[in-house]
């Protein structure tokens, strides 16, 4: 039976950056991937913040991604779109500093995880693709390796790091988690890849070569359920895709995600945004994005194992932010590893220091800080149904001239607020909206 | 666009011997009332014929959605085996 010090599941950002960082410290480390090469099965949105691999790999790795063409474009521009039906309010904001220093890169993932994992190789690391983990091999009831699809393909190892992404099924099988998702812990994105000349996607989001652009679109499109929608821009694609929480998908019980695609792309604005490239597309996906947040984390450490990524559900949602996440949380269970190996302790008391490097980063203090505003979210529609419609109904009428004064504009959109929403209501969503981004 | 045109789009290694995805019991199904697992599905992979629900599990997408739609915990889910199933070249 092969022997490793550390086996490492799944060669997504959060298995990745572990066992980049276990090997550049001597570490022998397989990272085990069922794909046929890395980023094979992932999908994203695109927007990978580079604040992470900045204190991965080093301070010049903007550079290095350019020159490797492991991203696509340089985002200087973030965008909020809120649709209704016919109407639409933009808000965003562009920055001169982040050419300078960037913040952020649209990415696809087979090209970047191919990138991130040769990068692991490089630093010493056994990337192992087209294998599938099935189990663990336990020893006293402790973690001692994994069992893979390959034939005789048993690996012992000291401890495991389980980046197995979304769908915890290893890390329920490691005892670490007792329930599998529930329909509220979680939304179902698509997502397609528009090809279209440079130019075009210059013309969209107003930026000259290999400068970026994001757009994010909450309302109508979304039919009142809880979602988000992105545009993003690549070098010659945009990755264009919706996400919608599975609980009210399944209560809502007419819609395809693959409808509600098409929703969003026949929306008059959109439509007219895309033209007919809107009819075109190179791939189509779907993945799960852990929306439960702060209390659907399950237990991240045991003896000899430690869960790193999605696979902890460590995604904040709100901010699109999950592979940093997923990044800072491999790095930070291979330090523990490595602190581990100079003791030669692997126990679940040990390996429980994980859990405060966590807990010392902005992962957790962000994690914990919106803990409780998705369930807000979920249960308040109105921010992604009737809102949505009240502002753009309330631009259109403010800034329609026809011959009305002014004050009777304002009273007009006054009483329709009153109607549509109740200033009670508001008042109350206002409150709550608060309390959970305090 | 169609489903199977956007499938279409895609690069599969379908491993026809194994299925990953399989209904535990058929029964089952005929009494789920709402039959979440085919609105949810992102890929069609779930069609009921009115006695029968078949999987067409070469599309799927790998998402894990039927998975946890599935009130009855109905389905046999699993990875496809390495190296099988999407493909991704742009994800
Ligand atoms: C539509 C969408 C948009 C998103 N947009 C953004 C964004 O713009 N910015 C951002 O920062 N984050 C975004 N995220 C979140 C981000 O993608 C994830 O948080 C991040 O990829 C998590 O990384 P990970 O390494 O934990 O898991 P993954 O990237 O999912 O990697 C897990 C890996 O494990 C492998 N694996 C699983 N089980 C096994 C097994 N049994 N054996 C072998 N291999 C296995 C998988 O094949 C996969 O390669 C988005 C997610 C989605 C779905
Ligand atoms: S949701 Fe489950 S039980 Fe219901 S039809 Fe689908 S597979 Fe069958
Ligand atoms: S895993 Fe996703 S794509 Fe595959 S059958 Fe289930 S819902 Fe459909």
């Amino acid at each position: 039976m092969i022997e490793f010090d550390v086996v490492v599941i799944g060669a997504g950002p959060a298995g990745l950056a572990a066992a980049y960082k276990l090997a550049k410290n001597n570490i022998k480390v397989a990272v085990i991937e069922k794909g046929e090469y890395p980023g094979s099965k992932n999908v994203m949105g695109g927007v990978l913040y580079v604040d992470p691999l900045r204190k991965l790999i080093s301070e010049d790795i903007a550079d290095e991604l350019i020159k490797a063409k492991a991203v696509e474009r340089n985002v200087i521009e973030q965008n909020m779109w809120f649709i209704s039906d016919d109407g639409l309010v933009k808000g965003g904001h562009r920055n001169e500093k982040w050419k300078e220093k960037p913040n952020a890169f649209t990415v696809l993932r087979a090209k970047f995880d191919s990138w991130f994992a040769n990068k692991a190789k490089e630093a010493g690391a056994l990337i192992l693709p087209k294998t599938k983990v099935e189990d663990f091999i336990w020893e006293n009831n402790v973690i001692c390796g994994v069992k893979t699809s390959r034939p005789e393909g048993d690996i012992k190892c000291k401890a495991v790091i389980i980046a197995e992404g979304v769908n915890p099924l290893l890390t329920m099988k490691a005892g670490l988690r007792k329930e599998d998702l529930s329909p509220k812990m979680a939304a179902i994105a698509v997502k397609e890849i528009i090809p279209m000349p440079k130019e075009v996607i210059n013309n969209i989001f107003g930026v000259k070569e290999s400068d970026g652009a994001t757009l994010e679109i909450i309302g109508s499109w979304s039919q009142g359920m809880m979602g988000i929608a992105f545009l993003y821009a690549n070098k010659n694609s945009i990755s264009l895709g919706a996400g919608v929480l599975i609980e009210d998908l399944m209560k809502n019980n007419k819609i395809t995600p693959y409808e509600i695609l098409d929703n969003l792309k026949n929306h008059p604005i959109i439509a007219d945004l895309l033209g007919d490239y809107r009819k075109t597309a190179n791939e189509y996906m779907a993945h799960l994005i852990p929306e439960g947040g702060y209390y659907s984390i399950p237990k991240l450490y045991g003896n000899n194992v430690l869960v790193a990524g999605d696979a902890g559900m460590l995604v904040n949602s709100i901010h699109r932010e999950g592979s940093n996440h997923a990044i800072t949380s491999g790095m930070f269970a291979a330090e523990t590893l490595i602190e581990a190996f100079e003791k030669n302790d692997f126990s679940e008391s040990f390996l429980k220091r994980y859990v405060t490097k966590l807990e010392n980063s902005f992962v957790m203090k962000d994690l914990k800080k919106y803990r409780n505003l998705t369930s807000i979210m979920e249960k308040n529609h109105q921010f992604f149904e009737v809102y949505p419609s009240l502002i753009n109904d309330s631009a259109y009428r403010f800034l329609t001239v026809d011959g009305t004064p002014k004050y009777d504009i304002q009273k007009e959109i006054f009483d329709m607020l009153r109607t549509r929403r109740g200033l009670l209501g508001i008042a109350g969503d206002a409150l709550k909206f608060w309390k959970g981004v305090r | 666009m169609k489903i199977e045109d956007r499938l279409f789009l895609n690069r599969y290694r379908a491993d026809e011997e194994h299925p990953h995805l399989k209904i535990k019991d058929m029964d089952v199904c005929k009494n789920c009332k709402d039959k979440p697992c085919i609105n949810c599905c992102p890929a069609g992979v779930y069609q009921w014929d009115g006695e029968f629900m078949e999987v067409k599990f070469e599309g799927c997408l790998e998402c894990g959605t039927c998975r946890i739609v599935c009130p009855y915990n109905n389905i046999e889910w699993e990875y496809p085996n390495g190296n099988y199933g999407i493909l991704y070249k742009f994800g």
